[in-house]
């Protein structure tokens, strides 16, 4: 992390301020996904509507395209977000010395355009799960945006808190996770179903 | 009382027509001893174990409404994918499951990816991908590079010398893992972590909401992170020659057996023979206590 801070001097956030109005997308997309997802669009039926109309009347040429552009996305973001696991240990020294969140989590504004094309994906990668089983995920997903919240509340009360920051830096990453592995498992039921 | 009996035949009769539908299904292929294998299944189980053979069996069950299974070879590429029948979405029985057993050279690469099918594996020496869906990841005897998650179930992973990455999470559920060595990552959002460590190089887990407990021996220049949002740290781990260690927490407790560091942090120090291990370890949480002890 260190390493890729200085070879990007201008990315690297040196006070709080940028970081706070970078933050987030710029409005909470959470009750959006939740009403989509709970609202009738994905009421499971035994056996869907065939033909090229999709399961959702989309066209087909529009639902590959879509499919398309969420696995660049998403693709695009696992190659830059991926951490080989020998960085751990510079990661480690790194938190405990350096109060300076230098966080493509945080910070990166293409991360917060990849984010936004995450977040709005699950909500298709689930339609296939039975419908307990994509409960669970919703409230997993609920867990980690209500433990961002958290430590972005504690943030705002001690906005140079590095443990914190690296806190907000780690659920980030578990955020990321969560999504990029719903969007996999969507995939894996598809594939099976010959969608 | 009647009811119960009705019930009772009820049941002995689904099972019945269950299992008369059920179709037995056999294949055998020559493979290369250290090509790569892909599985992928909606519905059943897949249970994989590497053998001394050039070669891929694969035996299975598949249920009414499971298609066919496609098995596909090119050059040292084997994949076997179970196909429902079509736009099949949520089979409310057990028709749709496929109970795959299949054998693959232990020299192989896997990769396993079901639904709602548990995945285990065991004895395949290299890489190991397996994901799954609503059911539970078992890779016993794991390869030199393991990667094992599961979207709402547990993940079991056993260890060996041989391992040399070890990757396993999970968004529900717990991650259990026995002989870690290696590199070690682990993660979980609603569930725990269990971790026996056997002289790991470097361990990364983190748990937004449960607990990580961590147990067992460090390489003597390994690094150790653990980090839960909303969930206890209970470490008792040791090194060779000690660790550096540093403690910190928003707003849980810290106890260390080191003696007189009870509180709320932050805490930092040195247990072990004078400082001469270079290994570490670095504990935090948002709300949750902090445990930590090297015996």
């Amino acid at each position: 992390m260190a390493d890729s801070n200085e070879q990007q001097p201008s990315t690297r956030v040196n006070s709080l301020h940028p970081l706070r109005s970078g933050f987030g997308p710029a409005r909470d997309l959470w009750p959006q996904i939740e009403t989509r997802i709970t609202s009738g669009r994905f009421d499971a039926k035994l056996v869907a509507t065939p033909g090229a109309g999709g399961r959702h009347g989309i066209p087909a040429w529009l639902a590959v395209a879509a499919a398309a552009a969420v696995l660049v996305a998403v693709g695009v973001w696992i190659g830059h977000g991926e951490r080989p696991l020998n960085t751990v240990r510079k990661e480690t020294e790194n938190a405990a010395a350096t109060p300076v969140l230098a966080s493509v989590c945080v910070s990166d504004a293409q991360y917060q355009r990849e984010r936004t094309a995450l977040l709005s994906a699950p909500a298709e990668a689930l339609s296939g799960l039975p419908p307990e089983s994509r409960q669970r995920v919703l409230a997993s997903l609920a867990t980690v945006h209500e433990a961002v919240q958290d430590i972005e509340a504690a943030l705002a009360r001690d906005s140079s808190n590095p443990l914190l920051q690296e806190l907000l830096l780690t659920t980030c990453q578990d955020e990321t996770r969560v999504l990029t592995e719903v969007q996999a498992a969507g995939s894996a039921e598809r594939a099976g179903r010959g969608i | 009382m009647r009811a119960l009996i009705l019930c009772l035949i009820g049941s002995v009769w689904v099972n019945t027509v269950c299992a008369a539908d059920a179709k037995a299904y056999s294949e055998h292929l020559a493979a290369s001893p250290t090509g790569s294998v892909q599985i992928d299944n909606v519905a059943g189980s897949v249970t994989v174990t590497g053998w001394d053979k050039p070669e891929v069996d694969i035996q299975g069950e598949l249920g009414a409404s499971v298609d066919r299974v496609d098995v596909t070879h090119t050059e040292d590429h084997i994949v076997i994918k179970v196909k429902l029948q079509d736009n099949l979405i949520h089979v409310p029985d057990h028709s749709a499951d496929a109970t795959l057993q299949i054998r693959v050279p232990q020299d192989s690469s896997l990769e396993v990816s079901t639904v709602s099918a548990p995945i285990s594996v065991d004895g395949v020496h290299k890489a190991s991908r397996l994901h799954s869906v609503n059911a539970e990841v078992h890779a016993g005897i794991a390869g030199a590079d393991v990667e094992a998650a599961s979207v709402n179930g547990n993940v079991h992973v056993s260890g060996n010398p041989g391992v040399v990455t070890l990757r396993a999470s999970t968004v529900n559920g717990t991650v259990f893992l026995t002989h870690g060595v290696g590199d070690i990552s682990a993660h979980t959002v609603n569930g725990k972590l269990n971790l026996e460590l056997d002289g790991a190089k470097s361990v990364d887990a983190g748990s937004v909401s449960g607990d990580v407990v961590v147990r067992g021996h460090l390489q003597p220049e390994a690094h150790l992170k653990a980090t839960a949002i909303n969930g206890q740290l209970s470490m008792k781990v040791a090194a060779d020659a000690g660790y550096k260690y540093d403690i910190s927490t928003f707003g849980g407790s810290i106890h260390t057996c080191f003696g007189g560091q009870d509180g709320s942090g932050p805490v930092k120090g040195q247990v072990g023979q004078g400082g001469a291990g270079q290994a570490s370890v670095h504990l935090s949480t948002l709300h949750g206590a902090i445990d930590l002890c090297d015996k």
